[in-house]
């Protein structure tokens, strides 16, 4: 696992020779959660909840999200498809190296950087708007939410490998990431908690992987899980099937590759 | 005795590729309907590599030379056929196969853009878990070897294609691979760097025994670095065997050079033999090999000659001559 650390710290490297790019994600940061709250907070209105949200839920709900966002998430299926394509990936092939797990590394270098200036803007906003919340957290839960944080970010990186393996059969890959965007948005409670969506929604969302990215962690976090051990118990299942689907593939991809390139 | 290294038998890969349809409707009908064909980019190809060899693959794009170099790098999976490289398959990519080759290809970089050369160095020592002390000695060896000390801090999208092909070798080198594979290695090099590469890769190839492959465009590359050519066309093998024996074999001509006195007309030259150059003063005949004194002591009986040259065809020439169709 060293390479992959020292990966990620190129990678961090890298970011700070493009200065301009760290106030980009610094008004990204800033921009998703503010105008969701302030969409719910106009539906709200006079209304002290909505489906058992308040305002100070919605707060802490996209707060949670958009932090759980750069410790879960890295979109990463691109730079993978891309490697595939132009036969990038190569030079990992003739090494004890993984392409997959380069990309990985390296998207999370950019999360770190997110993560660090978006927590200010996160306490600011909380600090303004939620404060009045009442955080419950024990010492099994907060263990709890670790593993379900692991398991969220190896589900959510899986499905990224997949979809990037995928240009090993397709030219470009940049379609599926976009239709599996859409849906983990949907499903996976980004867009809105899933709670609040149609039933029929929240019926789909349970035999989909989606809602166990982000939805668990965050739900665990602000105390909205009943069975933890359970969900937790799904994730891990689901970390199973899809790293033994995704090795299938890799195999398969790998006998049609066609090595691209000089 | 030395051991073989490489050993290649019926090595067969072949493409499916999509045919190109031209016109809108055309393409629309290939959304649905997708017509492929079959390329033999490689067949059925045989041969063995010893331990210590530096063998160029010759021939021209799409031969199948770097299709070759990738199966046997563990790049691509053949369609048949089988090879064994350093005892292993290498389609099945075991770690302890990595650890023991490298690879080059002259346009594709291993080395982050953004960042020295250094930083890469530090990253394959993590890959190949190179101890400490290993890696510094071979890093500085290597840097001297290629005179790179005052570019190593440069970020390497800063640096000239030569300077960093130069770094992309120590980066290659560093695990001290058994077999390395050059694929075009001084493609767009200026003629310093190229003939620097060269002399690096003879001085390694002595140090370590390590085996060397390439494919190349340049002849010079070939004849200044490998004993042995193996000519594809095709897919297919033409010769194997030494740079000597490819010029007596396909060669079967000489060239005399001559400098006359004072100018001589093109065409009373022509009736004495085949001219490939002419200057006025000076005239190149192509003449076969058997009849080249012959023809020296005619032309220098019948003009006046300042300087007379009797040259080998050079290896080139025989790839351009085979190549284009004209043996």
């Amino acid at each position: 696992m060293k390479k992959y650390f020292k990966v990620f710290l190129l990678s961090l490297s890298t970011q700070f020779q493009y200065r301009s790019n760290l106030v980009m994600w610094l008004i990204v940061a800033f921009l998703e959660p503010v105008v969701m709250v302030m969409v719910w907070s106009s539906i709200l209105g006079d209304r002290p909840e909505i489906g058992g949200y308040g305002r100070s839920d919605f707060v802490l709900y996209y707060l949670s999200t958009t932090v759980a966002w750069y410790f879960v998430g890295g979109v990463f299926s691109g730079r993978v498809g891309q490697a595939i394509k132009q036969g990038e990936i190569n030079k990992s092939l003739i090494k004890p190296y993984s392409v997959v797990m380069e990309a990985m590394a390296g998207e999370q270098a950019w999360k770190v950087v997110s993560l660090a200036l978006s927590l200010p803007v996160v306490a600011l906003l909380w600090h303004l708007f939620g404060a009045d919340y009442n955080l419950q957290m024990t010492w099994f839960l907060a263990l709890a939410l670790l593993v379900s944080i692991i398991f969220g970010a190896s589900i959510f990186a899986l499905i990224e490998a997949l979809i990037g393996i995928t240009a090993f059969w397709f030219v470009e890959v940049w379609p599926i990431g976009e239709v599996i965007g859409v849906l983990r948005n949907l499903f996976g409670g980004i867009l809105a908690p899933l709670t609040l969506l149609p039933l029929y929604i929240q019926r789909i969302a349970v035999y989909l992987p989606f809602k166990y990215i982000f939805y668990t962690p965050v739900n665990l976090f602000m105390g909205r899980v009943e069975n933890p051990l359970r969900e937790i118990g799904i994730q891990g299942l689901y970390v199973g099937v899809l790293y033994i689907f995704y090795k299938y593939l890799w195999k398969q991809g790998l006998r049609r590759y066609e090595g691209i390139g000089g | 005795m030395s051991k073989s290294v490489i050993e290649i038998k019926d090595l067969t890969k072949h493409f499916k590729v999509p045919v190109k349809t031209v016109g809108f409707g055309a393409s629309l009908r290939s959304l649905f309907v997708r017509k492929y064909k079959t390329v033999k980019a490689v067949e059925k190809i045989s041969f063995s590599i010893e331990e210590g060899e530096m063998v160029g693959f010759l021939g021209p794009n799409g031969a199948g030379k770097t299709t070759t170099l990738k199966m046997m790098a563990g790049i691509l999976y053949p369609t048949s056929g089988t090879a064994q490289v350093l005892g292993y398959t290498p389609s099945e990519r075991k770690r302890g196969f990595q650890q023991k080759i490298s690879m080059v290809m002259g346009q594709k970089n291993q080395l982050w853009w953004d960042l020295p050369a250094t930083e890469a160095y530090e990253l394959n020592k993590e890959i190949y878990g190179i101890p400490t002390p290993e890696f510094k000695e071979t890093l500085s060896e290597l840097i001297a070897l290629l005179s790179v000390e005052d570019i190593l801090q440069t970020p390497v999208r800063k640096l000239s294609l030569g300077q960093r092909m130069k770094c992309e070798l120590i980066a290659s080198l560093l695990h001290r691979p058994k077999v390395l594979f050059l694929d075009e290695p001084t493609i767009g090099l200026d003629l310093m760097t190229q003939k620097k590469v060269r002399e690096f890769l003879r001085e390694i190839n002595r140090k370590t025994k390590t085996t060397v492959i390439l494919t190349s465009h340049y002849m010079e590359d070939v004849e200044a670095i490998c004993d042995r050519v193996i000519m594809i066309d095709k897919g297919q093998k033409l010769y194997d065997g030494s740079i000597k024996g490819l010029i007596a074999k396909y060669g079967n001509e000489k060239y005399l050079q001559i400098d006359f006195d004072s100018p001589v007309d093109r065409q009373e030259l022509e009736e004495i033999g085949r001219v490939v150059e002419y200057e006025g003063v000076r005239a190149t005949f192509a003449v076969s090999r058997k009849d080249h004194t012959a023809l020296a002591a005619k032309i220098l009986t019948k003009y006046k000659v300042d300087n007379l040259d009797i040259q080998e065809v050079k290896l080139e020439d025989i790839i351009l001559k085979h190549f284009s169709g004209q043996k």
